[in-house]
């Protein structure tokens, strides 16, 4: 490992936009420290698939939050008037506005300047089932209004924006399991590009039957037969919430926060062939964003692990052709920790080499048996996460040591 | 933001006017309206039963990626025809797309396949036994996959779900990836099809009108839900320049904003809303004196109307009067998550041929203080042009077109001459 260079990251992010809060909700912990040193101590546990939720087989296991402060952000009947997707949502957020120490007086008068985001892959599947039921039922009498007003992804959006008064630029993101990559993508363009200081970007998951049934449908379709059988957490589809406070480092610097780590380059788009000068392709592309990603990359933390891997494309083939460039870089694996997130995946990628650069220590439990080069006592400078779906969209972010 | 200019040259639209712009077109300045009885689904048990279908019979039929399978979702279908059109308008169809990029605004995309999905679920139909929907194809992201695959697109690719003001918000995103420089042409835009879940929802709302679509007039009672796609060709004016693509119309800027007012309903003061345009202009760099169309969201429901009306007096102050407003929703209902995109093509055509199509069905009694285009429609030159478009959630969003005749003669170093109106390009086209 190379990682004498005391160079700031600071210094090589052409526009940095700093990361200074994270909000949790997983189905093992609530709350980004909590959920992160349960993760880093291969302390995520999950429960059986019950029953009552038709599992693939005895063994499965699931990922269902349970719990969750939700009277910290929201009275009885604001949670009433929600859905769980809202409600989830909601509290990440309100979360992650805590750790970033932006509080609700900060918040009035300048609502205006706060943008919000938010993702999902299939976050509106399960309201606007029950929304339909009584079309299914043949029973349009009994239709529910309430329910129609959830049905839309922006729903979400704008529960959170009315929630804490948010007017600021606001949109929501549905492109399957890469939304995550794409809201941290918007987010971070609207502050680099001065449309707002700060921006919340919320990336949700929730489940109901028939959300199980289409995940269950989607696995076969993509030949993960294993469905839930290895003992890795990878394979456990999981819900919850991730949350972000994107901010510049203006704003950041004003408010005399710190910043757990820096975002910068970041790159997506589909792959249409499974080659490797296709994914060298995409690696340049990226690398040539901007220098600062030249300059420095100590682990990759991809978005492998378990029975991930697809017809479209392999994400190995993506990590590979990135250690040809930093060869000396190691790999390091969220999903085998967090289990299986959907478009939350990204962001607890990207929070977990965020919270490692931060505390400059890398965690053993991240890494992968692949390429385990960096040790804990090194300091690591920045890192890249990247992400290959089975339909295959990829992304890349570069993430420096703030 | 980076400098990089953007511009629009290629345009597609499918409508209740059938498959094409100039039908589109042509129905918007006829005054025609494509309102007509629901056929999709059994609209009995419903307050309402009014729509503005496509006529599927008549459209191209589209295969997957280019094989014998035909696309078997319909949004995607029609975004697919529309995307077609664009791309060929713009002398792109079939050229090196790996700079190209594309942006989707879609709020029910393959609502009618998750939906028979959920008949089969909701009866407790075995697997196995039953064929469900393709689980891919019943998502909203598969018309982006579906775009992205036809055109093996390399560059970004998004997909934007804001309910009704979603291809507004494409239009702009697709924007910035070429502002951005990482993309050189972008294809931006939606498609929406009328299914029975989107009809009941509006309808439980009493949003459904049981005559017609009077936008902004007092005696207005709603809209009917229309089907359609709208793409836009999206291109750096520098790469459109070098290849000597006919420009319809600059994209200026755009903005967007969150009411935090309520999830379902527009603002009572419209100063969420306004705030969208504003950013707008400010993102465009256009005093709002300068602007001489709006493109409304005109929903014709009692709260849109007057929140709207508010917005622009609170966004344009007194200029407001002499901006010319007009809604398009009478013609062709609203077409949820694809009426930006196909609004944002009627604001260009506006801004091409000096023509505001008529707002339809006035019983002259609205507010005095806005020039409506009524009638006949109004012949008015238009140098700058705001389409603008509001959803569930609070989601507002504005995009701000320029003529091709505002372009300086200095941008990107070339001479006037080199940036046409595509009247002009079209004539030296044809001589060579």
């Amino acid at each position: 490992m190379k990682l004498g260079s005391d160079t700031l990251m600071a210094d090589l992010f052409a526009t940095p936009v700093c990361l200074t809060g994270i909000g949790a909700i997983t189905p093992f912990a609530s709350g980004w420290q909590e959920v992160f040193r349960l993760a880093s101590a291969s302390g995520a546990t999950f429960a059986p698939w019950g029953t009552d939720l038709d599992p693939p087989h005895a063994g499965a296991r699931l990922g269902l939050v349970r719990d969750y402060p939700k009277a910290r952000y929201c009275s009885e009947r604001q949670l009433r008037l929600m859905d769980r997707a809202m409600a989830l949502s909601v509290v990440a957020s309100g979360m992650a506005f805590e750790d970033a120490h932006i509080s609700d007086d900060d918040r009035i008068g300048s609502g205006e300047r706060i943008g919000t985001i938010t993702a999902s892959m299939r976050g509106e599947w399960a309201t606007r089932y029950r929304f339909a039921m009584p079309m299914l039922g043949n029973d349009v009498g009994v239709i529910n209004p309430a329910h129609f007003s959830m049905v839309a992804p922006s729903a979400v959006c704008g529960q959170i924006a009315l929630s804490f008064g948010l007017r600021g630029w606001s949109t929501a993101l549905s492109s399957g399991e890469i939304s995550g990559m794409h809201a941290l993508a918007r987010g971070a363009s609207l502050v680099a590009a001065g449309r707002a200081p700060i921006v919340v970007v919320c990336v949700y998951e929730v489940f109901s039957k028939i959300t199980l049934h289409q995940i269950k449908a989607r696995w076969r379709k993509y030949g993960r037969c294993n469905l839930l059988q290895s003992d890795l957490n990878s394979d456990v589809p999981i819900e919850g919430a991730c949350a972000f406070i994107l901010e510049s480092a203006e704003s950041a610097a004003r408010r005399g926060v710190d910043s757990y780590a820096l975002l910068g380059a970041m790159t997506h788009g589909y792959l249409h062939e499974d080659r490797p000068e296709s994914y060298r392709a995409v690696v340049s592309r990226h690398l040539g964003k901007s220098p600062e990603t030249g300059a420095a990359c100590d682990f990759v933390m991809s978005g492998l692990g378990g029975a991930k891997g697809n017809s479209r494309g392999d994400e190995q083939g993506l990590v590979t052709s990135l250690f040809e460039e930093y060869p000396e870089a190691s790999e390091l694996r969220a999903r085998p920790l967090f289990g299986d997130g959907a478009a939350q995946s990204v962001m607890f990628q990207v929070a977990s080499a965020a919270q490692m650069l931060k505390n400059q220590r890398v965690e053993p439990a991240f890494m992968s048996d692949a390429r385990s080069g960096i040790t804990s006592g090194e300091r690591p400078r920045a890192a890249i996460a990247t992400q290959l779906t089975d339909r295959g969209a990829y992304g890349l972010i570069s993430i420096g040591r703030a | 933001m980076s400098s990089s200019r953007v511009v629009v040259t290629g345009l597609g639209a499918v409508s209740c006017f059938g498959a094409g712009v100039h039908e589109f077109w042509r129905g918007l300045t006829s005054g025609a309206s494509g309102q007509t009885a629901i056929r999709r689904f059994d609209e009995a048990g419903y307050r309402s039963s009014l729509a503005a279908e496509v006529p599927w019979a008549g459209l191209p039929s589209i295969s997957v990626d280019g094989g014998s399978a035909p696309l078997v979702e319909d949004a995607s279908w029609i975004a697919s025809v529309a995307a077609d059109e664009a791309m060929s308008d713009a002398g792109l169809l079939g050229t090196d797309s790996r700079t190209t990029g594309c942006v989707v605004g879609t709020l029910f995309s393959s609502i009618h396949l998750f939906e028979r999905y959920g008949r089969l679920f909701f009866r407790s139909s075995p697997v196995g036994e039953v064929e469900y929907p393709d689980v891919d194809t019943s998502s909203v992201a598969y018309q982006l996959e579906c775009l992205v695959g036809r055109f093996r697109l390399g560059g970004p690719a998004t997909l934007i779900s804001t309910a009704c003001s979603s291809s507004t918000d494409a239009i702009g995103c697709a924007a910035d990836f070429i502002r951005n420089g990482e993309a050189d042409a972008m294809l931006a835009g939606g498609a929406d099809i009328l299914w029975e879940m989107a009809h009941a929802g509006f309808n439980s709302f009493f949003s459904i009108t049981r005559e017609c679509v009077r936008s902004f007039d007092t005696s207005r009672s709603g809209f009917f839900i229309g089907e359609g796609a709208g793409m836009l060709m999206l291109e750096s004016l520098e790469h459109a320049l070098a290849r000597g693509a006919r420009i319809y119309a600059e994209v200026r800027g755009y903005g967007l904003s969150n009411t935090a007012f309520h999830l379902t309903a527009t603002s009572e003061d419209g100063s969420g809303e306004a705030l969208a345009i504003r950013r707008c202009l400010e993102d465009a760099g256009i005093a709002h004196s300068r602007i001489d169309y709006v493109n409304a969201h005109g929903t014709a429901t009692p709260h849109n109307d007057v929140s709207e009306i508010k917005a622009l007096k609170t966004a344009f102050g007194t200029d407001v009067a002499g901006i010319a407003v007009s809604s398009v929703k009478a013609n062709i209902g609203h077409c949820m998550g694809a009426a930006g995109a196909l609004e944002a093509i009627a604001t260009i055509k506006c801004v091409e041929q000096g023509f505001i199509p008529p707002t339809l069905n006035s019983t002259g009694d609205l507010d005095t203080e806005l020039d409506f285009a009524l009638d006949s429609g109004k012949v008015r030159n238009v140098d700058f042009a705001i389409s603008q478009s509001f959803g569930f959630g609070g989601a507002c969003s504005a995009v701000l077109f320029g003529s091709p005749r505002q372009i300086e003669p200095s941008a990107q170093g070339l001479g006037a001459t080199e940036c046409l109106p595509p009247d002009e390009a079209r004539k030296r086209h044809a001589h060579g």
